[in-house]
């Protein structure tokens, strides 16, 4: 074949059907080949890729809180797999204000899950395992002082992508009249930038919560 | 439908009789007899001739597909008995030809049976197969499996 180069024992496979391939293998697979050379890794972490994959996968997970007393921050625990399903165990702290009792907000968006935390915000990919976690704007920090609880649920936050760059980012601002603005944080650089509100926003509904 | 028949040629210069049907499910012949040229006889240049008759053999069994359930259960059942007759290497001769000759139900057959047979594989392996050369300097390569360390985990230990 004309493909047939580099050494006679192996077969040289043009790219287009490497992502054929790529497409058809599992999580684990394709991150385990990420190691296998740069090329292969560029391949497998293009916004393309990943994108293609996101629309062509079929089987979902489902993810589980797992409410704990052992006052460890949350994390995933581990994934199991029942029948078809995979379930994805999130390790959660029962007695910290958490998004399964009260108002604190766990959000999604393509199966990322972000966890607000009293100081932190947490992101998460149940599929890998991989979690992020970012320190909270500065001018939250201000008002999340000590003995501040009163004030958290003054705030809304919102997770999503940015379609324009790619990247996910949080939301966060404040429901009382304040200066602050709103608050971007891009999971990828991990950098909040503040922005100013519109004149015409001058209540902010609160249905996020 | 004519039952014309046409010659189909390997790069190796074997040749394959086969009926106009079949041979129009290469998309590549499809296109060549669609410009109404009186053709008999394609020479495949990208092709050998054992992978050709494997190709043919494909598409001589999904020559009528009928909608039946049944049918299609059939026709499933046939796919993957086909595909464990062949190693990586000819599953990847067979994934070339079906890209090249255009079978579009070859080439996602091939491709989810290529998928299937790799996906436990080391990367090690994966490279010796691929002709992939390792470009990576070994420090590189320990942090990009410890960022995707989940990955090599083998165990997935069922809790809590």
């Amino acid at each position: 074949m004309v493909e047939e180069e580099k050494s006679s024992n192996s077969i040289y496979i043009v790219p287009e059907l490497l992502e054929e391939i790529f497409l058809r293998l599992p999580l684990k697979s394709i991150l385990k080949f990420k190691t296998v050379s740069k090329q292969w890794r560029s391949v497998l972490e293009s916004k393309m890729f990943v994108e293609k994959r996101m629309n062509a996968s079929k089987s979902g997970k489902i993810i589980a809180a797992y409410n704990c007393d052992c006052g460890d921050r949350p994390r995933i625990i581990h994934e199991a797999r029942l029948g078809d399903q995979v379930f994805v165990y999130l390790h959660c702290f029962n007695a910290r204000p958490s998004m399964i009792c009260d108002s604190r907000p766990l959000l999604t968006c393509d199966g990322l899950v972000c966890i607000a935390e009293p100081d932190s915000i947490i992101v998460l990919n149940p599929s890998t395992g991989q979690l992020l976690r970012f320190p909270e704007p500065l001018s939250s920090r201000f008002i999340n002082g000590e003995g501040s609880d009163f004030y958290r649920g003054n705030w809304v936050m919102g997770f999503g992508r940015d379609k324009v760059t790619g990247s996910y980012k949080v939301t966060k601002m404040c429901l009382l009249p304040r200066e602050e603005g709103c608050d971007v944080l891009d999971v990828e650089t991990g950098q909040w930038k503040n922005l100013s509100l519109p004149t015409y926003m001058a209540q902010v509904g609160r249905k996020l919560l | 439908m004519s039952s014309n028949k046409i010659v189909l040629t390997s790069s190796d210069g074997e040749s394959f009789e086969v009926e106009e049907v079949v041979a129009r499910k290469l998309q590549i012949v499809g296109h060549m007899l669609e410009d109404d040229c009186v053709i008999n006889e394609i020479p495949l240049q990208n092709v050998t001739g054992d992978i050709l008759s494997m190709v043919i053999e494909y598409c001589k069994t999904h020559v009528d597909e009928e909608e039946s359930e049944e049918a299609q259960t059939k026709l499933k059942t046939w796919d993957e008995e086909f595909m464990k007759k062949f190693d990586i290497k000819t599953l990847l001769q067979i994934i070339l030809a079906a890209n090249y000759l255009n079978v579009k139900g070859l080439l996602d057959l091939v491709s989810q049976t290529i998928a299937d047979t790799i996906k436990d594989y080391t990367p090690e392996q994966i490279r010796e197969v691929f002709g992939v050369e390792n470009d990576y300097t070994e420090e590189e390569e320990a942090e990009v499996r410890k960022e995707n360390a989940w990955a090599f985990d083998e165990a997935d230990t069922p809790k809590p």
